[in-house]
């Protein structure tokens, strides 16, 4: 009797863990049969799985569609704010959680309560300083902006990790002779180092796929990122949906990939207690 | 090696009213075990992290090997620390630990190895070099802290309550092994606890801060038989002394004492106490120095009687606690192993005169210090 509940129960969760894995799964399956299938195909049957694999529309997209420039770009953007954030975002947040100087906590919560504001509000006032800066429609310029304006939730995971590692591991670095910034580099940062891949990948998934600041602050086709790829396949009278399909599956394979090499690490940023 | 002196050290944190540190004036000889003994918060670690370099001195001075080390910092203090925490770096292995500090200090690479290979050796550690931090049980974390600090071959050694994350079983090795080690390496020793035991077994001398102020040292059986004061006389010991108010009076020329409606002949000379009598006064009692078996020589005890209200038989001795008539506290007695009482009896308690305490209410300080000490120390 006991083993029967027992294999009920078993079975129950088996089911809940495969309808979740269906939800969460499902739509990708989907965005990837697209990507396979042309835009007639795809008007005819929506869910239907590719009779005839068209790979050659990634060629396509990657080739003629100039997704190629696209996804360099792309590249170009996130890994330079993601290195920025990391190197600025680590020894701010270090600072900021060992070093209780005067003004610290106003510091923080000066950049922290950035995080309050909307993008649409903030965007405006981007668009006119890259305007005046000469920034606008450069990929340094939303990079720049990228870094701005994911330094404060950056910095916020980074101040709090650092706090949550014992100051007598500092003290100990302190005694057996090394300075401020040799026990940042050798003590703090590799202990923080969980927390710092966390951040990367968050950072890196968030402006890989970013499309607010790049539409408003890129113009040229050349410069543009890979959502803003996505979009050149969508007009106000038609979509080439089978194209929007491939292009986004061409925009999150590296996300996928990225996020399957490091869910580990994220998981152990996010759970990390304290260093004993 | 090398001596240590704070002179007049003052510590104030930022915006805290009072001093955490109040005009400590200590010497610590070169070579020698010092234990700085007192309940938490009362400073004793912030003494140390001064000492280390870790804290700034807000005022007085502080000087290792008689050169002044106010503002030196703590790299260039030539001390080691071991941390109550262990703060082994968990990145690193056992071996990274050990030397870390000596790669800072660009020694010669051979030397390193020569020196962790024998450190190593000498605390069983040799199997431990390739593991990190969190693949070692307590035991080896306390070990691989005592390594890193003894491998850099310190002037002076500094430890923090090293041993409160042991167990009791390995505590008491570890104390051992702390002691042995400083017998081997002579170098001068400073450890803070709030542990009385580890104080009395490991110090050469004790010292005891209460309230950021020092207030006895010495040698560990001198503080704990010439308590200075009613704090340290409570704090030193396992039962704490018995303390009670007492009003004195003359009996002839002897002194007596009243404790609730009892007399307690105290058998004193009255010109020892003459300035006292009349008035009240706070009398110890160390559990130990009581016993229901009447003395030999009844010249030299006092007796008094209480009714039982607990008792605790734990085999090598039976810890009682009597109610005294008129007396609020309660009065804990350690009787021998073979006290068979029961709840609500009612005993006779002796105790030898000499072993008794006298302090002033007002100040909380011993009276009649060296007259006692001086009893205490020829009948033991």
């Amino acid at each position: 009797m006991k083993q029967l509940s027992r294999l009920s129960v078993r079975s129950a969760l088996f089911i809940l863990l495969v309808l979740y894995t269906a939800y969460a799964i499902g739509p990708l399956i989907w965005l990837g049969s697209m990507s396979l299938r042309t835009t007639s195909e795809i008007d005819s049957s929506h869910y239907a799985l590719p009779n005839t694999f068209h790979w050659w529309k990634f060629h396509e997209a990657w080739a003629n569609s100039n997704y190629n420039n696209y996804f360099w770009n792309s590249v170009f953007v996130a890994t330079t704010s993601v290195l920025v954030l990391v190197v600025i975002g680590a020894m701010a947040g270090y600072c900021l959680a060992r070093y209780p100087f005067r003004g610290n906590r106003a510091v923080f919560f000066a950049i922290f309560s950035t995080i309050m504001l909307p993008p649409q509000i903030t965007v405006i006032s981007l668009f006119q300083i890259l305007v005046k800066y000469g920034l606008f429609d450069t990929l340094t310029g939303l990079t720049l902006v990228y870094i701005g304006v994911q330094m404060p939730i950056t910095l916020y995971i980074l101040e709090g990790f650092f706090k949550r590692i014992p100051r007598d591991l500092f003290d100990a670095a302190k005694i057996d002779g090394y300075g401020d910034f040799e026990i940042f580099w050798r003590i703090g940062l590799p202990i923080a180092m969980p927390a710092v891949v966390t951040v990367m990948i968050l950072n890196f998934i968030l402006l890989w796929n970013e499309f607010l600041y790049a539409v408003v602050l890129i113009t040229s086709d050349e410069k543009r990122t890979l959502p803003l790829g996505v979009q050149k396949f969508m007009g106000d009278q038609f979509s080439d949906i089978g194209m929007v399909a491939t292009g986004a599956m061409i925009s999150i394979i590296p996300v996928i990939i990225a996020y399957a090499f490091f869910s580990e690490k994220i998981i152990q940023g996010m759970t990390a207690g304290a260093v004993k | 090696m090398a001596s240590v002196a704070l002179e007049n050290v003052n510590k104030r944190y930022d915006k805290a009213k009072e001093l955490a540190v109040d005009s400590l004036s200590l010497e610590v000889e070169d070579g020698e075990f010092l234990v700085i003994l007192g309940p938490s918060g009362c400073g004793k670690s912030t003494v140390l992290r001064m000492i280390a370099g870790l804290e700034t001195i807000t005022s007085g001075t502080l000087t290792i090997g008689g050169k002044l080390m106010n503002n030196v910092p703590a790299k260039d203090r030539n001390i080691a620390m071991v941390f109550q925490s262990y703060a082994l770096y968990p990145h690193m292995t056992v071996k990274q630990n050990l030397s870390f500090g000596l790669r800072r200090r660009r020694i010669a690479k051979d030397e390193i190895a020569r020196r962790v290979e024998e450190t190593s050796t000498m605390l069983g550690l040799s199997e431990l070099l390739r593991r990190k931090p969190h693949a070692l049980s307590g035991g080896q974390r306390q070990r691989v802290a005592l390594g890193r600090a003894i491998v850099r071959e310190p002037e002076v050694f500094l430890f923090d309550e090293p041993l409160s994350n042991l167990d009791a079983a390995l505590r008491v090795n570890t104390r051992n092994e702390l002691v042995k080690q400083h017998q081997r390496l002579g170098t001068t020793m400073i450890y803070v606890t709030h542990d009385q035991i580890e104080a009395m077994t490991m110090g050469e001398r004790i010292c005891i801060i209460n309230n950021g102020r020092l207030v006895q040292v010495g040698k560990p059986l001198e503080v704990y038989r010439n308590p200075a004061d009613t704090f340290v006389a409570k704090f030193l010991g396992n039962p704490p002394m018995n303390l009670f108010s007492v009003h004195l009076a003359a009996a002839g020329e002897k002194v007596s004492a009243r404790i609730g409606k009892q007399i307690l002949d105290l058998k004193w000379p009255l010109s020892e106490l003459v300035e006292h009598v009349g008035s009240t006064v706070i009398l110890g009692v160390r559990p130990e120095d009581t016993s229901e078996i009447p003395p030999t020589n009844k010249g030299e005890a006092a007796s008094l009687t209480g009714r039982i209200s607990a008792i605790e038989a734990l085999g090598s001795e039976t810890l009682v606690v009597l109610d005294i008539d008129g007396v609020d506290q309660a009065f804990r007695a350690r009787l021998s192993r073979y006290a068979t009482y029961q709840l609500g009896d009612k005993i006779r308690i002796y105790t030898d005169v000499s072993s008794l305490h006298i302090f002033d209410p007002q100040t909380s300080m011993t009276i009649l210090d060296s007259t006692i000490s001086k009893r205490a120390t020829t009948s033991l």
